[in-house]
């Protein structure tokens, strides 16, 4: 415990921002328990109603709650992020071993990397949500494609420079396999890079989630993630800005305090290192 | 320097092939054409007919060429909503998309680099930690949101700036500048964050190379130090990070021309994509891309010419 | 006697809290004077190169002067505004320093860095100042001043850039130089080169010059007079022949007791015996071009190298960088495959599939810092080749706890990572780890390159005592032919890729046959002095 504090005081960064987006974890779990007003309860007589203290955030055009809603919501935005970082690291991490490691794969991989990479990512995603069904899986993936050559170049360039290094060409010396060097002594190394880069890629996997639904090409209206209640406030912002000021805000702090946390953890691991 | 503008030209090729292919895939991927040309009710004879018109009978690969040869030609097609050729509905559009990109790379790279140079020289202090949080701050709230932050402000409260709409610059530029301004500004804050951050990294790493001390030991005063030695050897991650960006840029064109309503590629695309209207669709898709990887061409030659190190 | 251009007195470097010892630099007084050169000798972190960067004030911030007077010229550097030691920096006192690649801003062509010091401290005019560059660029015997100075870093050679370093620093005659250990990222001959400039411009403009080293075969070649350096501390101060003929200090003469030669041979050198264990023949290996290009020819690192080595035996492989050592023996290893030639080992070709390569082969690298895998403990790296042999884990730490006390480590040593071990304690676990495979041949690739003088003595008399005990042949690599005739039984030489002489090693060592051979051991610094040849015969 007090090591963690001890850690907690030199790294604030990676201490706030754990400590928010725990925050929101917990929000996203215990929301529906939270109590107060329903995300989806309708109360004619509240349309468009300004903050106030029953309304905290104000309401929809529907009298619908938007701070409900938006507790709501978090679950759908935090899962989208989770999930893209997960498979963006999982797939990317594949291809990136592939390549750096099966010589003859290494220019067909990265050349189909570099292609990706040349597409801008809203480009990539527009495109594949057009042609898919819109939902859920089609989001992670849409969004997720983006960042998979990114995982992919990481890996492969720290799995190319480690096989530079004495101790891995001690391990080949010693008769170690080559899963056995990729597995147990190559990445481990990547390991620590590997995260720092998975929070950024949830931190922009979120943000591009919710300009998708925004635009209305993300998720299906019927699921109330952060992007989509601000997609509902597009035509009424001059009557009801709040409509997309506080999910924006609470997206923005969200989103912040992912980012927040990947660079404490880029700076602990540097100090480690150092 | 030819000769390597060639070589990387040459070596860009490829990447722009997969994009094509990519967005081909797409189009086969998206459905069949015929059937969406045909309508609902029509006879399976009609679409035969329709698909040996279009050539969809054809290998995919003779149609690949095929789509190849015809937009080689400068043919892209036409609509399926209004039967514009999509050349001239991007001609259009062009104006308001190329204005508000060019502002936005001009006001990010001058107050990114800035704002990093600021943080580096004051490694450490409260202006580092300032500009830090600055930037964490520019990566986390959607470029959407700072936009409609402005409108709210500057437009609603303070009605200083019209909120929405677009002039041609030819028409009135005075009036083109104050329609530009909000969303360049909004579209700036993660293009800013970036370069600031990149600015702030390459120079702290610079300024703990062997030859800086060598500076030192020659006397050179700390400005001397900062602005020719370090702030030069620092150029080529600010520069490659400013290609990386292009594509931040592109994504926040599509979003910022929705919320302020400018007829831009962005709007087109979106638009296109609501209404399924694939040949727009991919058009654009093909279009950003190109520029992208071009852009990011300039971008290798520039820093060619930045660091003597880099020879092909 | 005049008043010295330098004066260092009671000089303390306080060391951030929590370092080994408080000081990095203790109560040092020095003085030089115009026209000599002090060499301050020491191994690492003996605090000499510390005292150089205090006397330019470019000591990195961590380090703070705690107490003791800079005079320079009677003038107190360390009380002088910053504004008035940043003019006399580059202008009355200069610094060249140990990595000439990255002391030279890589982005400057090398006129322009000449020019440099000219721009900062001169109002001359563009002409002048190109002037003055042609004339320093002849100083220091850089060749085609007019394509050299439009050359980048990257572009010069090692014995170029150091030059162009020197060209910048002598710029404006400054009356102090201190050249941080200046050659010793440089080949041999290149150093020579440069050590012989250094002391000719000196002689001519009377420069004093403060030289920092760890080689006495340098301080022999170069310095008028010496100071010894420990944990800190001068132990000892004199004229170059007094200190270094007649050592009083009990750390001066261990150190150079230590120095590698014929003299601390632990036995004599052993006729070539008749069963090979090592074979090779016909060896080459040519690297492909980088890049696309079609016309470029690959890089011929090693030409038709045969050589063979029998039971026991030891074979050192000396050569300058860029020889191909390295290659050859990355080559044997087959840690890159050969383009041609062929190598067995106990009778086995070692290009044939099923044969059993680490219990034939085993490598001990340069560098002990990068040859464990930082996140394993000691024990996990003593074990890996026996557990990929199927040995079980019982009998495989067994196995490495007995040559970790061989090699003169615990059995404590196996719970720990390599992060809690010295430099020399590295490389002996590695040599340790390379034993538990029983290999018949260990390659050293420059093992005991990277390590201080004296460790560099307990390393090498380890590897011959395990080598008398287990039984191996040794295929030392080295650059260093004193080492190489302290260890080995034969030397061969190589230059260009190719072997240019081969043969026992004191025949070698002693009369050179071949004319690169002569030049790179003509060229070994302390030869022209009398003094030092003798003093090296005796150790001999």
């Amino acid at each position: 415990m007090t090591a963690a504090l001890a850690l907690a005081r030199r790294h604030g960064a990676l201490a706030v921002g754990g400590l928010l987006l725990a925050g929101f974890v917990l929000l996203a779990l215990c929301g529906p328990w939270l109590g107060g007003a329903d995300a989806q309860a309708m109360l004619p007589g509240q349309r468009l109603r300004a903050p106030s203290a029953l309304h905290w955030f104000g309401s929809d055009r529907l009298g619908r709650d938007v701070f409900a809603r938006v507790v709501h919501g978090s679950g759908a935005s935090l899962a989208v992020g989770l999930a893209v970082a997960l498979l963006s690291g999982l797939v990317g991490t594949l291809l990136g071993l592939l390549a750096g490691y099966v010589r003859w794969l290494d220019g067909i991989i990265m050349r189909v990397m570099d292609g990706v990479m040349a597409i801008p990512g809203i480009m990539v995603a527009i495109a594949l949500v057009s042609v898919l069904d819109a939902g859920l899986g089609t989001v992670i993936a849409a969004i997720g494609i983006n960042d998979i050559p990114r995982v992919a170049r990481l890996v492969r360039g720290a799995l190319l420079s480690l096989r530079e290094e004495p101790y891995v060409e001690a391990a080949t010396m010693l008769g170690t396999s080559g899963a056995g060097i990729v597995f147990r002594h190559m990445l481990p190394g990547v390991l620590a890079p590997l995260a720092v880069l998975c929070t950024h890629i949830a931190a922009s996997a979120m943000l591009l989630e919710a300009t998708l639904s925004f635009l209305g090409l993300g998720l299906p209206p019927d699921i109330p993630s952060w992007g989509n209640i601000m997609a509902d406030g597009r035509t009424l912002f001059r009557v009801a800005p709040w409509i997309i000021l506080f999910p924006g805000l609470t997206l923005a702090s969200a989103v912040f305090a992912i980012n927040l946390l990947g660079d404490g953890l880029q700076d602990a691991l540097e100090a480690r290192r150092g | 320097m030819l000769r390597f503008a060639a070589r990387r030209l040459l070596a860009a090729l490829p990447v722009v092939a997969a994009v094509s292919v990519l967005v081909f895939l797409f189009l086969r991927a998206s459905g069949d054409p015929a059937a969406e040309l045909a309508g609902e009710d029509a006879t399976p004879e009609r679409l035969a007919a329709i698909r040996a018109a279009l050539e969809l009978d054809l290998p995919v690969w003779q149609q690949f060429l095929a789509w190849l040869g015809q937009l080689l030609h400068g043919e892209f097609g036409r609509s399926l909503i209004s039967g514009d050729t999509v050349a001239r509905m991007v001609g259009e559009r062009l104006e308001a998309t190329l204005s508000l990109a060019l502002a936005t790379i001009l006001v990010s790279v001058l107050l990114g680099v800035g704002l990093g140079m600021l943080a580096a020289r004051h490694r450490g202090g409260w202006l580092d930690r300032a500009v830090g949080l600055v930037c964490v701050g520019g990566f986390s709230v959607p470029s959407f949101v700072v936009g409609y932050l402005l409108v709210w402000w500057f437009a609603i409260s303070l009605g200083w700036l019209p909120a929405q709409g677009y002039v041609r610059i030819g028409e009135d530029a005075l009036e083109w500048s104050r329609r530009i301004a909000l969303p360049a500004v909004a579209m700036s804050t993660v293009f800013l964050a970036l370069i600031a951050r990149i600015t702030r990294a390459s120079l702290l790493e610079t300024l703990d190379q062997d030859y800086i001390r060598t500076a030192r030991a020659l006397g050179a005063t700390e400005a001397r130090v900062f602005l020719r030695v370090a702030l030069r050897n620092a150029a080529v991650p600010i520069v490659t990070i400013i290609g990386v960006g292009f594509g931040v840029v592109l994504t926040g064109v599509v979003v910022t021309e929705t919320v302020f309503n400018l007829p831009g590629l962005g709007r087109l695309v979106v638009e296109a994509v609501l209404a399924r209207d694939y040949p727009v669709i991919q058009c654009v898709v093909l279009l950003f891309s190109v520029v992208y990887v071009l852009l990011n061409l300039v971008v290798d030659l520039a820093y060619a010419a930045l660091d003597p190190r880099i020879r092909y | 006697m005049a008043e010295p251009v330098l004066r260092i007195e009671q000089l303390s470097v306080a060391l951030p809290p929590g370092a080994e010892r408080g000081h990095a630099v203790e109560a040092v007084s020095l003085e030089v004077h115009a026209g000599e050169v002090l060499c301050l000798v020491g191994e690492s972190g003996s605090g000499k190169s510390v005292t150089a960067f205090a006397t330019m004030g470019l000591l990195p911030p961590a380090l703070r002067i705690t107490a003791g007077r800079v005079l320079f010229h009677g003038r107190d550097l360390l009380r002088l505004p910053p504004a008035e030691l940043r003019s006399l920096r580059g202008q009355r006192l200069a610094m060249i320093f140990q990595e000439p690649m990255t002391a030279l801003n890589p982005t400057m062509p090398a006129g322009r860095l000449i020019e440099e010091p000219l721009r900062i401290h001169t109002s001359l005019g563009a002409a002048a100042r190109r002037d003055r560059v042609r004339e320093l660029m002849a100083l220091v015997r850089l060749p085609e001043p007019e394509q050299l100075s439009h050359r980048y870093a990257h572009e010069l050679s090692g014995g170029q850039r150091q030059r162009v370093m020197i060209a910048m620093a002598l710029a404006l005659e400054p009356a102090l130089l201190i050249a941080d250990e200046p050659t010793t990222a440089l080949d041999v001959t290149t150093q020579a080169g440069v050590l012989a400039l250094i002391k000719d411009i000196q002689a001519r403009t009377g420069t004093a010059v403060l030289f920092v080293t760890h080689d006495f075969g340098v301080v022999a070649e170069i310095a008028d007079r010496v100071a010894v350096m420990q944990r800190g501390q001068v132990v000892e101060q004199g004229s170059a022949e007094a200190v270094l003929a007649a050592p009083q200090h009990a750390y001066t003469r261990a150190l150079l007791a230590a120095l590698p030669g014929p003299g601390n041979r632990d036995r004599p050198p052993r006729p070539a015996a008749d069963l090979a264990v090592l074979e090779v023949r016909g060896l080459s290996k040519t690297y492909p071009p980088r890049g696309l290009g079609l016309r470029r020819a690959g890089v011929a690192a090693v030409r038709d190298v045969s050589l063979s080595l029998g039971v026991g035996e030891t074979l050192a492989v000396v050569g300058e960088s860029g020889s191909g050592k390295s290659s050859l023996a990355r080559c044997i290893a087959r840690l890159v495959p050969p383009s041609g030639g062929t190598v067995a080992v106990a009778g086995q070709d070692l290009s044939a599939p099923d044969v059993l390569l680490p219990q034939l082969v085993q490598v001990v690298f340069q560098d002990p810092n990068r040859s464990l895998n930082p996140r394993w403990t000691v024990g996990q790296s003593m074990v890996e080749g026996l557990r990929n042999l199927g040995t079980p884990a019982v009998e495989a730490r067994s196995v490495a706890v007995d040559l970790l006390q061989r090699v003169g480590l615990g059995a404590e040593a196996m719970a720990r990572t390599p992060h809690a071990f010295s430099g020399g304690q590295r490389q002996r676990i590695c040599i340790a780890r390379a034993l538990t495979m029983r290999p018949r041949l260990l390659i050293a690739d420059e093992a005991v390159s990277a390590l201080d003088v004296s460790v560099q003595a307990q390393v090498l008399l380890l590897l011959g005592s395990m080598q008398r005990d287990l039984g191996f042949s040794l295929l030392f690599v080295t650059h260093d032919l004193h080492v190489a005739v302290q260890v080995a039984d034969r030397i061969a030489v190589m230059h260009r890729g190719e072997i240019v002489e081969q043969g026992p090693a004191l025949a070698v060592f002693r009369q050179p046959k071949h004319a690169y051979t002569q030049e790179l051991f003509g060229s070994a610094p302390g030869r022209r002095r009398a003094w030092w040849r003798e003093a090296m015969a005796r150790l001999d």
